[in-house]
């Protein structure tokens, strides 16, 4: 029996788990800049989107079976053109991993620690994740899954919302017109990120490779389902004014709500968030120092895990120090995402095509 | 931080087996008594407490030599010496009125058997020596569990002697499928270790791995518990007991049936269960012995104690330093109140409770229970009282401190407890230092690391990392009987199904 396998379930939960991090705090925000209340409209679409990109990665993952993406790119591309792309996936997910890390730290910056230094919360995170990316995918599936328990928390607690909702605010739906719900699910999309994973973890899965797609596409509409519950709660709970000056709604309906023994479960809430941030975390980190291991051709991942670590660090305290800084990286990144995500994958699923003779399909 | 440390040492030894490990020299004996004693005496140094009686029998001269501590002066003189005056001739083994005879050649394995009571038997021109069985150890009767007190339910406790043990074992499995492998550990002591299974139940694999470690130690003498413990644990710098200790036969029963393994060693009075997880330290007995629904409540309330014994302290911490504004304004005026007067940080309060908690703990452990009271009325009535009055720690940190200690002690195993009680140092320093996120991350730790644990090769925070839905039924609950028709899966029984029916009556009729 190979040791570092998981099952579909487990599968299910480490992608939900690396999709849901730190864009939650700040999603219903960014989608009522564009798409005003019908916001959740776009978080649908942005579901949808998702739901055809799955398709085609696992298309991907279906028609190599057995490699991770970094094997992927060396079969199709060969030996340089695969290690180039390589590469850069390897630069993509740090980066990515820098950003999760950066949006923590400055959310934690406003809300708690306002004196404390940027680097010395970055260390807290790359602590956690120095320690347990480097382990296999087995246990990171078994962590991944034990902490979902705290997503029914974050339901339970945004519930509280629903008492003090305003149906008006969300009517007349669509007023905002078709293009900008369209544009704000770009932003939808974005915040969907994590099932990405599957090019990875695909080979490790103990199920029929149908199995593994119907769990990620289950992961999808659960994240959907999520968001557009947790949208919804916001715009109900604040009028489309109050919106405009909350750049993280859910903390302040949790700061809004009373409690007879926690008055401020906001601040309970963005600590323990960090798990919901280290678990992204440590897939990116895990995904970047795999694409290292196939670099350097070595037998495991250990090695590279304080290598990227170095690499996050330092972009993380870098562009911590001004909010300009953390935006224009976010921009950035957003470029980087459809390039690696949407158009990468998608080439590579045409160039298997192509080169039909040379691989092998299999259920 | 012990967590960060790399969790397993790598072995560069190659596996060895035990018939390699020291080459056997067989020092032939003669057939001449008085050689062989001579050569006796030589090997021993001339030891005092040999004793020696001279016999003949069929017409030879014989020697009877043994360590006279060991005898028991009954057996030796009715069946040994009596039988072999009366016969004078004859077979020995038809002659000798004992269990076991065992004949030999070798000088070592005569001094090996002499050592566990029995006394040899040397005849001239006979080249083989006769070691009889005649011993009586030295032991203490089965007594009361004290270490693990439960009120209903079997009271009975293991003792030092592996035999005993063994006996009360045995007792409890009439079909035959106990199985039980001796392993001698220790190249002086050459201590009995014995390792308990259940055939068709226990699960190859795992006890094969037992085994193997267990054949492995090379040590002098197995002069501690933790000896076995250690040389089986699989993370040696893990903060978590990987294996249960219990000086209860019927939760040795009660696990074997589950299908895991039982490691017991002569002359230490308590039990090594494996592999076990994390729940496993948080069952007892009284569980089973008493309804579900009591059982479930004390185990549901131990669960409890476990989240107030490792963060209350640091909660308490964090909430007065950091976050004044989580708790509610009346609540804030109280704590303020009681922290009026004191000049320490919160932290540093914290550290001198606890520290003389500890202290005052390990002051009345070992003392005389009647001088141990003594200490309770000193420790904690007077320096309780006092260290207020003079405001070196406020109210609200006796009363948070004594809790936690309370909290810790609810854990059936004092190993898991204690580890409770150092945990909580790590996560008050987090709350100093971060406030909660200080806490949560040093859950976050220590969660990760349980997930990482393992016990003999199993996973410790099973059923919750691999989630087992199945095996929540007997974890922060206790389901009724009738629900738990499946074994853990934990050890990898060969057999999940437990029972058929319990309350058969109940479709019957």
């Amino acid at each position: 029996m190979n040791k570092n396998s998981i099952s579909a379930s487990q599968l299910f939960f480490t992608i939900l788990q690396t999709q849901i991090g730190i864009g939650i705090l700040g999603l219903p925000y960014n989608l009522f800049k564009t798409a005003h209340t019908d916001g959740w409209i776009s978080m649908l679409i942005s579901g949808c989107i998702i739901q055809v990109i799955t398709l085609f990665h696992w298309g991907l993952t279906h028609r190599l079976p057995g490699l991770t993406l970094y094997q992927m790119t060396s079969k199709l591309l060969g030996k340089w053109g695969g290690n180039f792309l390589n590469i850069g996936y390897v630069f993509y997910y740090i980066i990515v991993s820098s950003v999760i890390t950066v949006l923590y730290v400055n959310v934690l910056k406003r809300w708690l620690y306002h004196l404390t230094p940027a680097y010395v919360l970055v260390f807290l995170l790359v602590v956690i994740a120095l320690y347990f990316a480097k382990e296999n995918v087995r246990n990171i599936g078994r962590f991944f899954t034990i902490v979902s328990v705290f997503l029914i928390i974050l339901v339970l607690l945004i519930s509280n919302a629903y008492k003090e909702a305003d149906v008006r605010y969300l009517f007349p739906i669509g007023h905002s017109g078709i293009q900008n719900i369209l544009l704000a699910s770009k932003e939808g999309s974005i915040s969907m990120l994590g099932f990405e994973a599957i090019l990875i973890l695909a080979p490790f899965v103990k199920a029929k490779s149908t199995m593994t797609l119907k769990m990620v596409m289950l992961s999808n509409c659960i994240v959907t389902v999520l968001y557009v519950y947790i949208i919804i709660a916001c715009y109900l709970f604040f009028s489309p004014d109050e919106i405009l000056i909350v750049p993280e709604p859910v903390l302040y309906i949790l700061k809004a709500t009373q409690n007879s023994v926690i008055e401020r479960i906001d601040l309970v809430f963005i600590t323990f968030w960090i798990i919901s941030v280290i678990t992204s975390l440590i897939m990116y980190v895990y995904i970047s120092s795999v694409g290292m291991q196939e670099i350097f051709k070595k037998k495991t991942h250990r090695p590279f895990v304080p290598i990227v670590l170095i690499f996050v660090t330092g972009l993380s305290i870098y562009f911590s120090k001004t909010d300009n800084l953390v935006a224009a990286l976010s921009q950035a990144t957003n470029y980087l995402i459809y390039v690696f995500i949407f158009c990468i994958p998608i080439c590579l699923l045409i160039l298997s095509w192509i080169r039909k003779g040379t691989v092998k399909n299999e259920a | 931080m012990a967590l960060l440390i790399k969790r397993r040492p790598k072995r560069t030894k190659s596996p060895i087996s035990l018939e390699e490990k020291e080459p056997k020299t067989e020092i032939e004996l003669g057939t001449n008594v008085e050689e062989i004693l001579k050569m006796l005496e030589e090997r021993l140094d001339y030891t005092s407490d040999i004793g020696q009686r001279w016999l003949k029998f069929n017409h030879e001269r014989a020697l009877l030599v043994y360590f006279v501590p060991l005898m028991d002066s009954i057996k030796l003189n009715d069946h040994v010496i009596k039988p072999l005056l009366i016969e004078k001739e004859g077979e020995i083994k038809e002659v000798i009125q004992a269990a076991s005879i065992t004949p030999t050649k070798d000088l070592d394995e005569m001094i090996s058997l002499m050592s566990r009571g029995a006394s040899v038997l040397l005849i001239e021109n006979d080249p083989l020596v006769y070691a009889i069985d005649s011993t009586k150890t030295a032991t203490r009767e089965v007594n009361q569990a004290l270490n693990e007190k439960i009120i209903r339910g079997s009271q009975e406790s293991f003792v030092e002697s592996l035999d005993k043990n063994l006996n009360l074992m045995r007792q409890r499995f009439l079909d035959g499928s106990l199985i039980v492998r001796y392993i001698e550990v220790g190249s002086i002591s050459r201590t009995r270790v014995a390792v308990l299974y259940l055939k068709n139940i226990a699960n190859v694999e795992i006890c094969n791995t037992i085994i193997n470690r267990i054949q492995q130690i090379e040590v002098d003498g197995v002069d501690s518990g933790s000896i076995i413990e250690e040389a089986l644990e699989d993370s040696p710098l893990s903060p978590f007991p990987q294996l249960l200790n219990t000086e209860r036969p019927d939760r040795v029963m009660g696990n074997l049936l589950e299908g895991r393994m039982a490691v017991l060693t002569n002359g230490n009075s308590s039990a090594l269960i494996a592999p076990v997880n994390f729940f496993s330290f948080y069952q007892s007995p009284e569980d089973y012995n008493t309804r579900a629904l009591y059982g479930s409540f004390f185990r549901l309330l131990r669960i409890f104690s476990f989240f107030v014994a490792m963060s209350l302290p640091a909660i308490y911490i964090a909430t007065i330093s950091f976050h004044y504004e989580l708790i509610p304004l009346d609540l804030v005026f109280t704590v303020k109140g009681s922290l009026e007067n004191v000049p320490f940080p919160p932290i540093v309060e914290a550290f001198i409770m606890v520290l003389i908690l500890e202290l005052l703990k390990e002051a009345s452990l070992r003392l005389p229970s009647s001088i141990a009271q003594t200490i309770g009325v000193v420790g904690g009535l007077v320096i309780g009282t006092a260290i207020v009055e003079a405001s070196l720690v406020s109210n609200m940190m006796i009363i948070v401190i004594a809790l936690t200690a309370v909290s810790s002690f609810v854990v059936p195993s004092n190993e898991m407890s204690t580890t409770l009680r150092i945990l909580s140092f790590p996560m008050m320093i987090g709350a100093a230092v971060f406030g909660y996120l200080g806490i949560v991350f040093v859950l976050v730790l220590i969660v990760m690391h349980l997930v990482i644990l393992e016990s003999i090769t199993m996973p410790y925070l099973i059923p919750l990392a691999p989630f087992r839905f199945s095996g929540l039924k007997d974890v922060f609950i206790r389901m009724h009987q009738i629900y738990l028709n499946e074994k853990p899966a934990n050890a990898k029984p060969q057999k999940r199904k437990r029972q058929k029916a319990i309350r058969n009556w109940d479709s019957n009729e």
